[in-house]
């Protein structure tokens, strides 16, 4: 066990050096620097920029220096002195402006996967036990709706309906009377009532899967011949299915979380913007879009660990719960 | 403005007589909120907080009560010109509510050299910051001492290296501006949201992280985590309407409103509360503002901003959600909402301008974007009236790129010329402009073909891109090949030095601030798109891809040399007219419509806002109607 | 029948009678599955709209009309009441009354039974090219008048004709997600083939690659490539550049599944015989081993189809996708994305019903064909 732990590390290790370099590719693709999608934004808005402001703010930044040189310079502050650089646009140190909104983030998608579970479990089992039935096929197209409408929309329809319907606009996490409250109960409820809807999201587009996974294995084990002594034993259905074959079933799911991250990360994103939650994904968009590099860079870089970090702990669960994989695949 | 300068110092001199004489009947007021502050001690009473004339103001309709909370939405934490419009409008001077005339406000008067190069300001007698420290001339050296630091990331005039200018301070509230060159338009510059970066700094505080006054400065801005000392600067005391000040609570200002709850990065709202040491009051002798707070929501949403105002969640607001698709939905929402639409008339003079690259580095296609009847055969190509009715809702006129009817510099002939939908007039002068016609499309008289690449981005209106699609068609049906490239902003500026761009689009600035924004008169900046390299050549910028324009811009660019160092306004009027007599003559580019009004959102119950309003950039709209007078009316 | 059509490496092949059998007994299977039947149709249908695009749209996607902005469906009625109350067999839409309202800045319309415009199939039109090379001069459905509206969806906010940019926007949403498909599947079957077939220091160094772009978070991938593009590019290019980059992402999955065949297929006795006899690798992988499993791949293909539709509309609606004025589902959602269109012209929303049925289809179509190839049954 230790020295699958010790291999994985390594690998991760290597995984995080490359996740670093695209993270730096990435940012530094598009053309242009951060000044000049600056200006056009001004403009766009109607607002102007003096130009000498914008010669004096190109010296004080540095552009221009070579991909190595600037990529060592990041790198090396965020390995020495967990330093990940300037935000230009917010002309603020990077740290003091993600992790507030990474904590959101990890709360969201946290609550999500909870959701998630919680709605692709019965279809799943459902499906399984009554393969091809109408139950089957609507329980099934109900759980594949929510990976079929594209986020952005399911996002947008909600807090249009829940204006419409409740007279309350849904946006953000709280209501302006609890932002900057201390928890309290009330404020929990505002949370929730607010809440909902990215985590309906977000769990809706990630349940399909599961249900499909879930579906496949209990068949699998349904098969088996010890359902059906338990059957021929007499026990009552429903403890037939869920005793073991479930259980079973679930097992391989608990490698689901390598996976499930990445693409929570990447649809919260989109759910944010629409829905205005304070989470990493608008800032990410927000510094791609205006080349603030560092921030950019910090933000894929932590969301990537954190993706690493999830099919880490996903592979040790695994490994830990079933012994061939620690040592058949190597 | 020397007809302004002896108006706002005789206004301020019966006003001190009126003090004097009024006395005890003049009792200033201040606002509950701060009565308890002032019993406890922790406030000096109001008339020890106000200056010795404070500036009053003449509410829009009524005397207003104080109280309330005006809400409203910034889109992302980085939209710092709503804050800058709202609560940052103070400026030494200021525009009056028409835009026609500057006036004092933290200066109650100045005074104008005879060769328009020293400008002396008096500021009113014990001006304070919202901390309470005296307001004086000092403040303005030392901001002006700072943003002349080459390395220091900051402009405006103070940074102009064609026309440095230096401070002398007489006394602690009498100053003076010393230019090296006259300089005509300075007033103007200063009555603008321009003006706000040399008022925008308290001397005690913001020198501690100032290597001149205090040699640790390098020292703690390592220690605080930034690589220099003027990143530390900008950070604590960033000037003008930066993002980052108001970040910043400690940092003094002599704003209505001061900040409560920062905007840093990861804010989900901002905050900001009276400034008890406001300097102005209205004619009773209350001061002002009357409105206690003002929380912004910091929306990445627009779509989320929309439904807080439907949903009655906004008390006033305009920008990003007053847009033409929106209207019909805050129309039929008034009532539930429970606020009411006004009228912002807008400064710009066109929907749309058309601007065809004189400066192409391809010799044939140059030769033909400068042939002006090429430009009058485009011009008729366009049915307007077809393009009004599509994409405004029939809202608008056919118009040229030119001042906008409530402008002094209106005339009518230039704005409406060559606007008709003419496709014969169009093929001769297609024909005058030596192109021939061979099949569907024109082409060079040599039969090269002529295909024509219109630059736009569309995620900046989005009716550019209903627009471009119409007017696509419409030269097309007129025999000219038009291939549309909806390409990204930065491309967009990239491109402009470079010289190999057809022709470019933007919205029509410069229809109200025709003397300030001149870019499509005659090539004034870098934003005439229409003759980058004769600007160039007229700026100087860089001098590498610098042309000798045509002698009619030449004749432009020596008048607007001459406007600018000019401090009479009439005679800065007379220039400007003969300016755009020429652009009249060449019609340099090709409008499209007049924008119709556009328009705000107000709560029912708040009071004393203007309507119409103009709305500008340099003109911060709504800062020149005096937020600071608004009120809530009691229920 | 219809698994013939999509597998046509297997029709090809040598060895009849046993594979007739093999599709025979697929096809069987495939068919319990009833909800991925009615999928597969689904699919056929909408590939079908796609293909013939030109000759379905009852106008150009381009031609806007100033009278008739916003206005609302007019629906497609085939009887028309005569006069004597009978009805009569007479396709028709029915004509607006509409008025300007200047102050709430827009028009209001009122869908009119008087005014009756009647609707001729297979109308003679314009002629153009169907597909880009078929010359023809007739669309499926037209009426008489060219001022007279035809809106059976209704129209967008320039007064388009939403039906019409709807089917050219079929066209290229879904042959976005098969030219996606195709190319992953290229590198898919190339990168996990060999990974699967020499395994060794390959392998690892494969898998390690393809961990490590599933653990990426796919957007700032995308929106850091998207914005890379070469911003001077035509609709043309960018659209090339736009399924390159789905597919450098959609491979992965492909070459696992691909691999994970060959591994178990390694050790079969067919492939140990073939060895045996002497045969070349290549001839080993292209004749026994890749048969073998085509319809695996086919459904993991059909499976990864779905992933490339949402992310063309997902890339759009963040702005860095495919842009007007090319017309997909992508770009008319992204159009349709906001709350004036929620609250007064809701049939914008159309074509997110279109990506919802498609990407249901597609993910049944797609489970079916897997439940159908696994060679142990269920």
């Amino acid at each position: 066990m230790l020295r699958f732990i010790f291999n994985r590390l390594i690998a991760m290790v290597l995984t995080l050096f490359a996740v670093s370099v695209v993270a730096f590719a990435i940012i530094q693709l598009p053309p242009g620097d951060y000044l000049t999608t600056y200006v056009a934004t001004l403009n766009s808005n109607g607002d102007r920029v003096d130009p000498s402001t914008i010669e004096a703010l190109r010296q004080q930044y540095g552009f221009g220096e070579p991909f190595l040189v600037q990529y060592w310079k990041w790198i090396s502050g965020i390995l020495g002195r967990g330093d990940f650089g300037q935000s230009f646009e917010w002309k603020a140190p990077v740290t003091t402006l993600i992790w507030g909104r990474l904590g959101n983030s990890i709360l969201i998608e946290g609550l999500a996967v909870i959701a998630m579970w919680t709605i692709a479990l019965p279809i799943g089992i459902y499906a399984a036990v009554r393969k091809y039935s109408l139950g089957d096929y609507l329980a099934t197209i109900g759980g594949f709706i929510g990976l079929a409408v594209p986020n952005f929309l399911m996002a947008l329809v909600l807090m249009y309906l829940s204006f419409v319907w409740f007279g309350t606009t849904i946006g953000g996490l709280f209501s302006p009377e609890f932002e900057n409250a201390h928890w309290s109960l009330p404020r929990i409820w505002d949370f929730l009532s607010r809440a909902w809807a990215p985590v309906l999201v977000l769990a809706t587009a990630g349940t399909a899967e599961l249900i499909r996974i879930l579906r496949a294995n209990l068949l699998d084990e349904l098969k088996k011949p010890y359902v059906t002594t338990a059957r021929a034993k007499g026990l009552p259905e429903w403890k037939v299915i869920l005793k073991y074959p479930v259980r079973v079933a679930l097992n391989p799911l608990v490698s689901t979380i390598g996976w499930l991250l990445p693409t929570l990360v990447s649809s919260s994103v989109i759910v944010s913007v629409v829905l205005n939650l304070p989470t990493a994904g608008p800032l990410l968009l927000r510094s791609l879009t205006s080349q603030d590099m560092y921030l950019a860079g910090a933000i894929i870089m932590l969301l990537g660990i954190l993706t690493v970090i999830g099919t880490l702990v996903s592979d040790l669960l695994l490994a830990w719960i079933d012994p061939r994989i620690r040592y058949g695949s190597k | 403005m020397r007809l302004n300068h002896l108006s706002g110092l005789a206004g301020a001199v019966a006003l001190t007589a009126i003090l004097a004489a009024a006395g005890p009947a003049w009792a200033q007021q201040q606002a509950p909120m701060l009565d308890a502050l002032v019993e406890s001690g922790e406030l000096p009473p109001v008339e020890e907080r106000l200056p010795a004339n404070p500036l009053v103001v003449e509410p829009v309709d009524s005397i207003g009560t104080y109280g309330g909370t005006w809400r409203s939405a910034l889109r992302g934490g980085l939209d710092n010109a709503w804050i800058a419009r709202t609560v940052a409008y103070d400026g030494l001077v200021r525009y009056n509510r028409e835009w026609d005339e500057i006036i004092p406000n933290l200066a109650e008067s100045w005074e104008v050299s005879e060769d328009s190069r020293v400008y002396t300001f008096k500021l009113r007698e014990g001006l304070k910051w919202n901390n309470g420290s005296p307001f004086t001339s000092a403040d303005i050296a030392f901001a002006v001492e700072l943003m002349s630091e080459p390395s220091y990331g900051a402009g405006t005039f103070i940074k102009n290296p064609n026309n440095p200018v230096t401070v002398e301070v007489i006394d602690e509230t009498t100053f003076s501006f010393v230019f090296e060159n006259p300089n005509g338009l300075i007033m103007d510059d200063l009555a603008s949201v321009n003006g706000f970066t040399v008022v925008s700094l308290n001397k005690e505080y913001c020198s501690q992280f100032y290597p001149k006054y205090n040699p640790d400065a390098e020292a703690n801005a390592q220690a605080a985590g930034f690589e220099t000392w003027e990143l530390h600067m900008q950070d604590r005391c960033s000037w003008a309407t930066e993002t980052i000040r108001w970040a910043n609570p400690d940092l003094p200002m002599m704003n209505p409103w001061m900040i409560e709850e920062p905007l840093t990065g990861d804010a989900t709202r901002t905050t900001f509360v009276r400034n008890p040491y406001y300097w102005k009051v209205d004619t009773e002798g209350n001061q002002l503002p009357y409105i206690d707070r003002l929380t912004m929501r910091v929306s990445d949403s627009l779509e989320e901003i929309t439904l807080m105002a439907l949903n009655g969640e906004i008390d006033f607001q305009d920008r990003h959600i007053a847009t033409v698709a929106n209207q019909p939905l805050f129309f039929d929402g008034q009532e539930a909402g429970d606020y009411r639409l006004g009228a912002n008339v807008p400064s710009t003079s066109n929907t749309l301008v058309l601007q065809f690259n004189m400066n192409h580095v391809d010799e044939k296609r140059r030769e033909l974007f400068q042939n002006k009847d090429f430009r009058i055969g485009v011009s008729h190509l366009l049915d307007r009236q077809e393009i009004i009715d599509v994409v405004f809702t029939g809202q608008g006129e056919p118009f040229q790129v030119a001042p906008r009817p409530e402008s002094p510099f209106y005339d009518e002939e230039f704005a409406k010329q060559y606007t008709e939908y003419d496709p014969d007039a169009a093929a001769a002068a297609f024909e005058a402009a030596g192109l021939v016609k061979s099949g569907e499309f024109y082409t060079f008289a040599d039969g090269t073909p002529l295909q024509i690449t219109i630059d736009l981005i569309a995620s900046f209106r989005s009716e550019w891109v209903d627009m471009m699609e119409l007017m696509q068609l419409q030269l097309e049906a007129g025999g000219l090949d038009i291939e549309l490239n909806n390409i990204d902003r930065t491309l967009y500026y990239d491109k402009r030095p470079l010289g190999d761009y057809d022709a470019q689009i933007w919205q029509g600035d410069g229809g109200l601030d025709v003397v300030q924004e001149p870019r499509y008169y005659f090539p004034a900046n870098g934003e005439s798109v229409w003759a980058f390299r004769w600007q160039v050549w007229y700026n100087g910028a860089n001098p590498e891809i610098a042309e000798e324009p045509a002698d009619w811009a030449k004749a432009q660019m020596d008048l607007y040399t001459q406007l600018r160092a000019e401090g009479d306004p009439d005679v800065r009027s007379d220039l400007m007219k003969q300016i755009l007599e020429i652009s009249k003559e060449n019609f340099p580019v090709i409008g499209v419509s007049l924008p119709g009004n556009g328009y705000y959102i107000a709560k029912n119950n708040m009071r004393n806002i203007a309507e119409p309003m103009l709305h500008a950039y340099l003109f911060p709209t709504p800062g020149p109607y005096d937020p600071f007078q608004w009120y809530f009316a009691a229920e | 029948m219809a698994v013939e059509t999509i597998s046509p490496a297997e029709a090809a092949a040598p060895r009849k009678v046993r594979r007739e059998s093999q599709l025979a007994l697929m096809w069987r299977r495939f068919r319990q599955h009833q909800l991925a039947v009615v999928s597969l149709w689904l699919v056929i249908i909408f590939y079908l709209i796609a293909a013939l695009a030109e000759f379905l749209a009852p106008t150009d996607p381009s031609a806007y009309s100033a009278r008739f902005t916003y206005a609302p469906p007019q629906g497609l009625h085939l009887f028309l009441q005569n006069e004597d109350g009978g009805w009569s067999f007479q396709p028709h839409v029915n004509g607006y009354k509409s008025e300007v309202d200047p102050q709430a800045m827009r028009r209001t319309f009122v869908v009119d039974p008087e005014v009756v415009i009647p609707v001729r199939f297979f109308a003679p039109s314009e002629p153009y090219l169907l597909a880009g090379f078929i010359p023809m001069s007739v669309k499926l459905m037209g009426v008489e008048g060219p001022r007279d509206p035809f809106y059976i969806l209704g129209a967008d906010r320039l007064g388009r004709d939403l039906l019409s940019r709807l089917i050219h926007g079929t066209r290229i949403s879904l042959s976005i997600g098969l030219a996606g498909v195709t190319l992953s599947l290229f590198f898919g079957i190339i990168i996990g083939g060999f990974a699967g077939f020499y395994g060794g220091w390959f392998d690892s160094a494969v898998m390690r690659v393809v961990e490590f772009i599933r653990s990426m978070p796919t957007i700032p991938l995308w929106l850091g490539l998207a914005a890379a593009l070469p911003k001077d590019w035509t609709a043309l290019q960018t659209y090339f550049a736009i399924t390159i980059i789905l597919s450098l992402i959609g491979w992965t999955e492909l070459a696992r599944v691909v691999r994970g065949r060959f591994l178990s297929l390694r050790t079969e006795d067919f492939v140990t015989a073939a060895q045996l006899d002497g045969a070349s690798d290549w001839r080993i992988i292209t004749r026994h081993m890749v048969p073998s499993f085509t319809s695996h791949i086919i459904a993991a293909a059909t499976l990864a189809i779905p992933g490339m539709i949402l992310a063309e509309t997902a890339l759009s609606f963040l702005g860095l996708g495919l842009q007007a004025p090319i017309v997909s589902w992508g770009t008319l959602l992204q159009e349709a994305q906001n709350i004036r269109t929620l609250a007064t012209a809701p049939w914008l929303l159309a074509p997110g019903i279109c990506v919802v049925v498609i990407i249901l289809a597609l993910n049944f179509f797609g489970d079916g064909l897997r439940d159908a190839a696994d060679p142990h049954g269920r």
